[in-house]
């Protein structure tokens, strides 16, 4: 059930109407349990079992970690026993991939079968969220929550279940220990996210794609400045489709009286990678910070061991995105480009010196060369495009205008909100046309049909 | 204790008043838009005007030539692309032929390509509801249910004329699959003019596309600009080559048909005429021509009876019809399209019926 389809409008007003007159009875977390476990259902029920047993799992390790003096070992109960879910779901097709491509090199008279298992959408999110409530318990950042049924709704919490933000415990359980206030302002600003990120996701991301598609379908066939706009298309369809998903997801959950975390911070501003880190799916890098690079050693042990912390954080990133080299290669592009970048952002020369618009047109070049790798479907293909942008000369890329365009009025919208005439934004007469446009060009020029959210795979 | 909330990385973000604003103003454009639109497309018919064939599809335009056929003529003639005339020009069609033969311009041809009866049903119910208080000619063409396939009785999925106009929720054809998001689609379609007018934008300014696969194929093109306000005028020459079936290869066939209380079809056919009676119309339905001589033996015999079935209930239900009598074989151009020379026949055999006279003279002293 995607958020721009028919089935979840149908599905959100029911699970709303009745929603809305629990939300003072202590039944409603029982009836938003309800609904998130029907709403992840509906894509297979066989999924409610994994989801269950996660959050089964993490929710008596930490009963246990309280109650035992061998704290450290319900820890890693809960934590091992996650990423071996998640590991087994999202990772044994890679795994033996892997080994049949090392049996076949060592010239090995046999394979192990493919083990065909199927793919749960989101569990890459949930997984995280439940392990970061088990390491919070244990560092004593929040309470262990008693109630089994508020545990679980956090965990599985439908608007922030398939693509996140992966939240923490310490900002939406004590949300759910209250009864959720719904103000008017609430559902405003909800439906606000959710137009902004349906039109993100309908009109943008899923036009961007149609040209991305086609053309890193059969790179061969395209010349190199058809592939460099596919890839700069693709950057900002990654943007669109991604962040598009979490303000419809904020906006839901808004409207239903929580607060979610920002997720995206107008990224292609960024000044510097580490900038754009800050900017970029923030509840997942903000993950890797705390539960991986800080406690591998953080920037404390020295630059070397900065930069070997950095890698991992950044490989292990991109490993998390998807099971294929591309995205290790992907992870670790990001580490090399903020070795290199990371002291000479730190210099007078370039905090004072550089014009901010190059900083960020460098960063947004890197960036989607970057995504070359994320988004080719291996790495022979990624190459063959790196190779052609530069080697297969220039044709007319048929790119269509208005795409570009839009991207642009995007880009220079931004380009204002950070800038010091922010305030014309503000004027209440634009905002108004601006959201009549975005409805108007919704319902009349919308595709028919739903593209799936390409987080979803992840 | 309230929390602090990070809004978003822009600056959307509206009050209700402004919310209402902007339900106002797009209710409005909603309301307005398709009720204005006409006054700024141009459109023209001219004797025997027919719908583009192109625009089979757009039903908006449908009901734009019915409301205005309605309004400037007193009889029309619905039907599939036999009414529409596949195999001759614009004048040469049924409706061509039955004003020649009244002596004036009486009839207006409302035939659409490809308009099984469910699909009739459809078009009337959602597009045609300017059709009341009308002379209307009803023409069932039975090669819809030559088989359970063309009848839609089928179990097997498969794709179909107008699937936009059959039913979508209750009584829906088994055959007939679309998804639950198509369906709300199609629905909305139906019901807010709105929606059908962004369809006839597509279908006659972007190709049938979405503006989006539009600009891929026109990447330098104002979308703006393809908005001619034109609409495409239909071709007076034949739609598919006028040659005589048996010169066309075609062999004999051994059409199965489906009788006609099992038929969907016909069960939808009969709802139609239901539709235009409680409208007020004054129906009157052709069955047939159907080319009995590309049939076996046994398929004409079984065509017979279900024919006899349909004839039964008309007379029972007490409607004026007339079962055309077989046409000479080289009069027509398939098993059911008849050529020039058909049509004429065909108008000339009603002019023949003391009834259909008698309806005329009453159409033409109003």
């Amino acid at each position: 059930m995607l958020f721009h389809s028919w089935h979840f409008a149908i599905f959100f007003i029911i699970v709303y109407s009745i929603y809305f007159p629990l939300r003072k009875t202590r039944f409603y977390l029982h009836w938003l349990l309800i609904a998130s476990y029907v709403f992840y259902g509906w894509w297979n029920p066989f999924y409610l079992l994994i989801i269950a047993y996660s959050t089964t799992v993490n929710y008596f390790a930490v009963i246990l970690m309280e109650r035992s003096q061998r704290k450290k070992l319900w820890l890693a109960v809960g934590v091992v026993n996650s990423l071996l879910l998640l590991g087994f779901f999202k990772y044994s097709v890679f795994a033996v991939d892997n080994l049949n491509a090392l049996l076949s090199m060592f010239r090995a008279p046999y394979t192990i079968p493919a083990p065909g298992i199927l793919f749960p959408v989101g569990i890459s999110f949930y997984t995280f969220q439940a392990v970061s409530y088990t390491i919070d318990v244990y560092r004593g950042k929040v309470d262990r929550e008693k109630s089994f049924v508020r545990f679980a709704t956090f965990v599985s919490l439908f608007p922030r279940l398939l693509a996140g933000p992966i939240e923490r415990a310490g900002n939406v359980l004590p949300q759910l220990t209250e009864k959720p206030r719904i103000s008017p302002e609430n559902v405003t600003d909800g439906l606000s996210l959710f137009v902004v990120g349906i039109f993100k996701k309908v009109a943008l991301a899923d036009y961007l794609a149609l040209y991305v598609d086609k053309v890193y379908a059969a790179p061969d066939l395209f010349d190199g400045l058809t592939l460099m706009m596919a890839s700069f298309a693709f950057a900002w369809q990654i943007y669109f489709d991604f962040s598009g998903y979490s303000d419809m997801a904020r906006g839901i959950a808004r409207m239903m009286g929580f607060d979610l975390m920002l997720n995206f911070n107008n990224p292609y501003l960024a000044t510097g990678l580490g900038d754009f880190w800050s900017r970029w799916h923030i509840s997942l890098s903000s993950w890797f910070r705390d539960y991986l690079y800080i406690p591998l050693g953080g920037n404390r042990k020295g630059k070397f061991n900065t930069y070997r912390n950095m890698f991992i954080t950044m490989v292990v990133s991109g490993l998390w995105h998807g099971a294929a080299w591309t995205f290790v290669i992907w992870g670790a592009l990001h580490a090399v480009g903020r070795f290199m970048t990371r002291e000479l952002e730190r210099t007078e020369f370039y905090a004072e010196k550089i014009p901010r618009l190059l900083k960020q047109i460098s960063v947004f070049i890197f960036v989607t060369f970057a995504w070359i790798f994320f988004r080719a479907s291996s790495i022979g293909d990624a190459a063959t495009i790196v190779k052609r942008i530069f080697t297969a000369g220039m044709a007319d890329p048929k790119f269509p205008v208005l795409a570009l365009l839009l991207c642009l009025s995007i880009w220079l919208y931004q380009f204002l909100f950070e800038s010091r005439i922010k305030r014309i934004l503000e004027w209440r007469p634009l905002k108004i046309g601006v959201v009549c446009l975005i409805i108007l060009y919704l319902v009349i020029f919308a595709r028919a049909g739903n593209e799936a959210f390409i987080y979803l795979q992840f | 204790m309230k929390r602090s909330f990070t809004f978003s990385s822009n600056s959307i973000r509206l009050s209700w008043a402004s919310w209402l604003i902007v339900a106002a103003i797009v209710a409005g454009i909603i309301y307005f838009l398709p009720v204005l639109w006409p006054k700024f497309e141009h459109f023209n018919p001219q004797t025997d005007y027919r719908l583009p064939y192109e625009l089979s599809n757009d039903y908006w335009v449908f009901k734009r030539w019915s409301r205005y056929a309605c309004s400037e003529y007193p009889a029309v003639v619905i039907g599939d692309s036999v009414i529409w005339g596949q195999y001759v020009a614009m004048d040469e069609t049924l409706s061509h032929y039955l004003n020649e033969q009244a002596g004036r311009e009486i009839f207006a041809n409302l035939g659409v390509d490809g308009t099984h009866p469910a699909a009739i049903l459809g078009l009337l119910k959602y597009y045609g509801r300017a059709i009341s208080n009308k002379a209307v000619i009803l023409h069932l063409n039975p090669l819809w249910m030559s088989s359970k396939k063309h009848d839609l009785s089928g179990e097997e999925e498969f794709r179909f004329n107008h699937p936009d106009l059959v039913p979508l929720f209750i009584s829906k054809p088994d055959c007939y699959r679309p998804s639950f998001s198509r369906r709300i689609g199609i629905a909305l379609e139906r019901s807010v003019p709105f929606f059908n007018w962004t369809s006839h934008i597509k279908a006659v300014y972007f190709e049938n596309m979405d503006l989006q696969n539009w600009t891929l194929e026109n990447p330098y093109t104002n979308p703006l600009k393809a908005i001619t306000l034109e609409l495409p005028q239909p071709e007076n020459k034949p739609k598919s080559n006028p040659v005589v079936w048996s010169e066309r290869g075609m062999k004999e066939q051994d059409f199965p048909w489906v009788q006609a209380e099992e038929s969907f079809q016909w069960a939808s056919f009969k709802e139609a005429i239901k539709i235009l009676k409680s409208r007020n119309n004054d129906v009157f339905v052709t069955l047939g021509p159907f080319n009995p001589y590309i049939l076996t033996e046994e398929s004409l015999a079984r065509y017979g009876n279900m024919k006899g079935q349909m004839e039964a209930w008309l007379e029972e239900e007490g409607i004026d019809y007339k079962s055309l009598p077989d046409l000479p074989s080289e009069y027509y151009a398939d098993a059911s399209h008849p050529l020039k020379e058909g049509y004429a026949r065909i108008a000339e055999q009603l002019f023949g019926m003391e009834s259909f006279i008698n309806r005329v003279k009453g159409i033409s002293s109003e």
